[in-house]
């Protein structure tokens, strides 16, 4: 398997089979998220489209404290955000204290996957950063220039609107 | 008879069993609680599917990428920009039928919608009562009331998607909480019959 | 000579960081926006337009009165976004008619996308300033917007949806249809109707006949003596007549779960606490018919 870095080099001497080959071993990844914070397969394609150009034109700028994947997943939110125009009001209310109780039975998954693409745009975008993808409320704050108060408050509002739609 | 390190020994456990207990801080049991119940929730994230945007995405991109440079560039460079100063001569004899202006202004963050509001997620609560308190939920009463909210939710959602990004419009903000404190009114005699 | 207030005087530096503060606070409540707008004007001259119809989306409608025998029409549309190639890209998707069909002129905006193009991201205006003979018709529809109009005498028709709307002397023929929103007409006479939903209307010097139809929201209604007819038809709505005399008018009144407040002088044929019919008779020309449902009612 052709490692990270001789990837890079060859994307950036505009090989175009090192740019198929790095585009085929993240598309799903990031196709995945563009769809979970779109909402939509066809938005999901553009951020996609949008995303990748964007990383093999600006490749020259990625620096190695981070991985390539993480480089291209910030590149893939920034892009969804952008698509369906979410804009996350800064509200850093105090409403984190509740337990949510998600019930006793397992949870079905396309019932879960349905739900959080009926929680709206702001909710679901920091839910899926949080819950989906891993990332913390200081990262989140950074990647959409919001406070960690505000990325705090509204995962709780998002779980709290999530448990309400998969009780229906 | 009992060696001084037995003896040693003794006192030290016979110390220990003396310290005094901690209890750990109330929050802890919540918080062990919260993570139990989240843990259903995550088995679950980890398994929601991954899809596959298909075969036509990267023919979009590898269209839009350079390719290797070649000595051919320049005379390609030189064919675009004749052709474009071509078409500027050509735009600028024939003239734009309506010029577009260009101005700034100052828009007021307090007049954007977030469109969220509290009045929808208690709507979502009283419903959830609804599939236990059957009786009062299918009076003709409860029903017309239901209906006005729903009525009056889908003006907040038309006015939400109206207001939109970037709104300077105070007049529709104003309907949006008017429409809202009508829904906290309906809400409110919905929640009394229950 | 004017003096200075004394805390400028004595305490400047305090009276500046006043100043700063009160600016960074209304400067971080606020965000530069990029507009992009194009402005088309028209004049149409004779043979006169005898109605002209407009259709606006997120309008601003401001309709005047003039003595030319010509329509002026200027009409802007914009686009605001905070980027502005953004907000430029998004204005060419906005599309306008302006055109004339025989003795009618149409006047209209509306978003236009090409195949796979997406929807515009700005927020689109479209600001529609006319100037027109008073004897023209108007028909006007508009939403999300704001309408004015002032000074029409022939015919008036009016579909304003979550639009916020003030009309004055107007005369003639006047059919309001609204949702939501609010209604402010001042001095109509003629043939006025008005059927609204979820709307606050308020009718000042109101004369000629005026049948209103609404539910919810609020309708209130000052007539003058030249009221010769009024029927109210109400559900869910509060309602009050304010007359300076409002022994002028023959009255009867009857509402179902209403809660009816009325002058010393009514009659009470049913007074129950749902059922309710009063009447008033004066031996006047003007009546006032009210039926109201699970309302209120107010006559003073």
């Amino acid at each position: 398997m052709t490692s990270e870095a001789e990837l890079i080099s060859g994307c950036l001497l505009h090989d175009r089979i090192a740019q198929r080959i790095l585009y085929d071993r993240y598309k799903k990844a990031m196709y995945t998220l563009a769809y979970r914070i779109t909402g939509d397969f066809d938005d999901a394609n553009d951020v996609i489209q949008d995303a990748f150009l964007d990383v093999f034109r600006n490749l020259d700028q990625f620096r190695s404290e981070a991985s390539l994947g993480a480089w291209i997943k910030k590149i893939v939110v920034r892009k969804s955000t952008k698509k369906k125009r979410i804009v996350i009001w800064q509200n850093p209310d105090e409403s984190t204290g509740e337990i949510i109780n998600w019930g006793e039975d397992e949870i079905n998954v396309a019932h879960l996957e349905a739900a959080i693409l009926l929680l709206p745009d702001g909710f679901r975008t920091i839910f899926i950063l949080a819950e989906v993808e891993g990332y913390s409320h200081r990262e989140i704050a950074v990647m959409l220039e919001i406070s960690e108060g505000t990325s705090k408050s509204q995962l709780f509002h998002a779980k709290r609107k999530l448990r309400s739609i998969l009780s229906k | 008879m009992i060696s001084v390190m037995e003896q040693n020994k003794n006192n030290l456990t016979n110390a220990i069993r003396r310290l005094p207990e901690s209890a750990p801080d109330e929050k802890l049991w919540d918080t062990i609680q919260e993570k139990l119940q989240e843990g259903r929730l995550n088995e679950a994230l980890q398994r929601l599917p991954i899809y596959d945007p298909g075969p036509v995405n990267w023919e979009s991109i590898a269209a839009n990428l350079p390719r290797r440079r070649s000595h051919m560039t320049w005379w390609y460079a030189a064919a675009v920009l004749v052709i474009a100063g071509l078409a500027a001569a050509w735009m600028y004899t024939k003239g734009p039928d309506h010029p577009v202006e260009f101005s700034q202004e100052m828009a007021d963050l307090r007049l954007q919608s977030d469109g969220q509001t509290e009045t929808d997620l208690a709507y979502q609560r009283l419903e959830s009562y609804c599939q236990t308190e059957t009786l009062v939920c299918d009076r003709q009463d409860y029903k017309r009331l239901k209906d006005e909210y729903e009525k009056l939710y889908l003006a907040s959602e038309q006015l939400h998607h109206a207001i939109g990004n970037y709104n300077t419009a105070p007049e529709l903000v104003r309907q949006f909480n008017d429409i809202e404190r009508q829904k906290t009114a309906v809400l409110n005699e919905m929640a009394k019959m229950i | 000579m004017k003096t200075r207030p004394i805390y400028i005087t004595k305490f400047p530096l305090l009276a500046m960081l006043i100043c700063t503060l009160i600016l960074s606070d209304l400067a971080s409540a606020q965000t530069t926006l990029q507009v992009a707008s194009k402005t088309i004007e028209k004049t149409i001259g004779l043979p006169a337009i005898q109605v002209l119809h407009i259709h606006a989306e997120k309008g601003d409608v401001e309709i005047v009165t003039w003595e030319k025998p010509e329509i002026s029409v200027t009409l802007q549309l914009s686009a605001r976004h905070t980027i502005r190639t953004t907000a430029a890209g998004d204005l060419s998707k906005v599309r306008y008619v302006a055109e004339r069909s025989g003795k009618d002129y149409f006047l209209r905006n509306y978003i236009s996308l090409a195949e796979g193009e997406s929807k515009p991201v700005s927020n689109i205006k479209a600001r529609y300033v006319i100037s027109i003979p008073s004897s023209v018709s108007v028909d006007l529809t508009n939403t999300f917007g704001t309408i004015k109009m002032k000074g029409l005498t022939k015919k008036l028709r009016l579909k304003a949806d979550f639009c916020t709307t003030t009309i004055a002397d107007i005369k003639g023929t006047i059919d309001l249809q609204t949702t939501f929103g609010e209604l402010d007409g001042t001095s109509l006479a003629g043939v006025t109707s008005f059927s609204g939903d979820h709307t606050n209307l308020r009718l000042d010097q109101i004369s000629g006949t005026l049948k209103v139809d609404a539910s919810y929201g609020n309708v209130e209604i000052l007539p003058t003596n030249g009221l010769s007819s009024l029927a109210v038809h109400s559900k869910k709505t509060e309602v009050t007549l304010s007359a300076k005399n409002w022994r002028l008018f023959n009255y009867t009144v009857n509402g179902a779960y209403t809660s009816m407040k009325l002058p010393n002088g009514f009659k009470w044929k049913r007074n129950t606490a749902d059922f309710k019919d009063a009447f008033f008779f004066n031996n006047q020309l003007a009546s006032v018919q009210i039926n109201t449902e699970f309302g209120k009612l107010t006559i003073k």
